[in-house]
């Protein structure tokens, strides 16, 4: 069985792009993935495509941009996981010994189907009762609060600590740092969430290349071993639980941990799913990366700033750079690769030797959630 | 079917009374709700756990009731 590396990446800018589409964010972010690499088109021989609203043969449309059409390549809808999913699949066709080279992309055009909040499946018993997806993050951050004796001022460090990020992103959507009172003040989404809590509709595409052992010899100035790539999907839910505490991410972070050898304690930098403020705290305790309970004082301490002890979401995040569904598996690897590769310029991490990628989307009634990932790159 | 045991499953009665496990009042939200409203997660002693919306201001911990399909503090029907 192969070891997996990536050996380029590349993206599209994240932001609102109306007079765009995903064929064209998609074959972009191929394009420069491709051309970090510095091998072949002809080279790859499989591909995985991941998305979630642009329907039928998404990955088609952009590899028949490039002209690599013919070889074998998946669609992938897990989703917000989509775009993580398609590195999975790519991993596990190499350590498979299918393929050597393998383009795994994300893309979503988003702005084209949504305008505000994304809800929960209309048919879902709990989106009858008028449950909103910002809804139930605040419900986590409201018993967080109850639980850990954490207040709202800690939790809106996590939008600051995230835009400042962004600023120093150019492939971000938002470049202006934003106040404490900023994020406070913001127009009420669901409380205690406001506006500056919540990610943004967003457009974009990132790649990567995947590669087995064998080719990444040939680029070993660029190859950054993908240790783990793990995927779980919730357990059924008999009986309420906490709403604290993620036993998905949980799950998806231990298989990691065990399969790459690399403990918590080993993690220079992480890109975890903030989709709302609040769950930036869920993910890096779900993926113990800080105790539970201690994070957002942890982030009023500036442990998890660039230079502080742990950096988390130094792209900016989904807050900071946007979410653009099926692209943001992807482009968290692309954040990572280029911290370890020392090629993150003004965000640079010093000496970021493994990085850490956590996604999980959806919820469907009865399960803890849809699907979540993590993925451990080491240099 | 019952996911664990792949048994049938029959209808059960429960309490309609509970404790708010958690609360948020929703601002925005998807077409066909006006806003804002309160919405709850609610423990029952069964060891179910229902969402719905609450009329009144909610508190974690505290008791409420079901009146029709929303729910109430019970405090305040004893007042």
């Amino acid at each position: 069985m192969s070891d997996v590396y990536v050996i380029g990446v590349g993206m599209s800018r994240f932001g609102k792009f109306p007079d765009r589409d995903a064929t064209e964010l998609g074959t972009e972010a191929a394009l420069a993935a491709i051309a970090d690499a510095g091998i072949g088109l002809r080279e790859i021989e499989g591909a995985y495509c991941g998305h979630v609203y642009e329907g039928m043969a998404m990955g088609q449309r952009v590899l028949a941009q490039i002209g690599i059409a013919g070889i074998p390549l998946t669609n992938v809808e897990n989703v917000c996981s989509s775009g993580a999913v398609a590195i999975r699949e790519a991993s596990l066709a190499i350590r498979a010994g299918e393929h050597d080279v393998v383009l795994a992309l994300g893309v979503e055009h988003l702005t084209s189907k949504f305008q505000g909040a994304l809800a929960p499946d209309a048919a879902d018993v709990e989106a009858v009762a008028g449950l909103t997806m910002p809804g139930i993050y605040a419900m986590r951050a409201m018993r967080y609060f109850e639980d850990y004796g954490a207040t709202r001022e800690q939790l809106a460090a996590i939008p600051v600590k995230n835009k400042a990020n962004a600023a120093r992103n150019p492939f971000a959507q938002f470049h202006e740092p934003v106040s404490l009172e900023q994020v406070l003040e913001a127009r009420a989404i669901a409380e205690p969430l406001g506006k500056l809590d919540c990610c943004p509709v967003t457009d974009g595409g990132a790649a990567a290349v995947v590669v087995s052992a064998s080719v990444a010899k040939r680029f070993r100035s660029k190859a950054v071993r993908l240790a783990a790539s793990s995927l779980r999907t919730g357990e059924v839910e008999p009986e309420p639980g906490t709403m604290t505490f993620e036993s998905l991410t949980n799950a998806a972070a231990r298989a990691a941990y065990e399969r790459s050898g690399i403990g918590p304690g080993d993690v220079d930098l992480a890109e975890v799913h903030d989709c709302f403020s609040i769950a930036e705290a869920l993910r890096v305790e779900g993926c113990e990366l800080f105790p539970r309970g201690e994070y957002l004082q942890a982030v009023e301490r500036g442990d998890a700033s660039l230079g502080g002890r742990l950096p988390v979401n130094p792209s900016g995040g989904l807050l900071g750079k946007g979410h653009p569904l099926g692209a943001t598996g992807v482009a968290q690897v692309v954040e990572i690769v280029r911290q370890l590769r020392g090629e993150a310029g003004e965000r640079q991490i010093e000496g970021a030797r493994v990085g850490l990628a956590h996604c999980r989307g959806g919820k469907a009634a009865g399960v803890e959630g849809a699907a979540c990932t993590v993925q451990v790159l080491v240099r | 079917m019952c996911s664990r045991c792949l048994g049938e499953l029959e209808p059960a009665e429960l309490s309609t009374r509970g404790t708010v496990y958690t609360y948020t009042v929703v601002h925005q939200a998807g077409p066909g709700f006006e806003t804002p409203y309160t919405l709850v997660y609610v423990d029952l002693p069964e060891g179910v756990r229902v969402l719905g919306q609450l009329d009144g201001n909610a508190a974690i911990g505290m008791e409420v009731e079901l009146a029709g399909d929303r729910f109430r503090p019970v405090a305040e029907v004893a007042a």
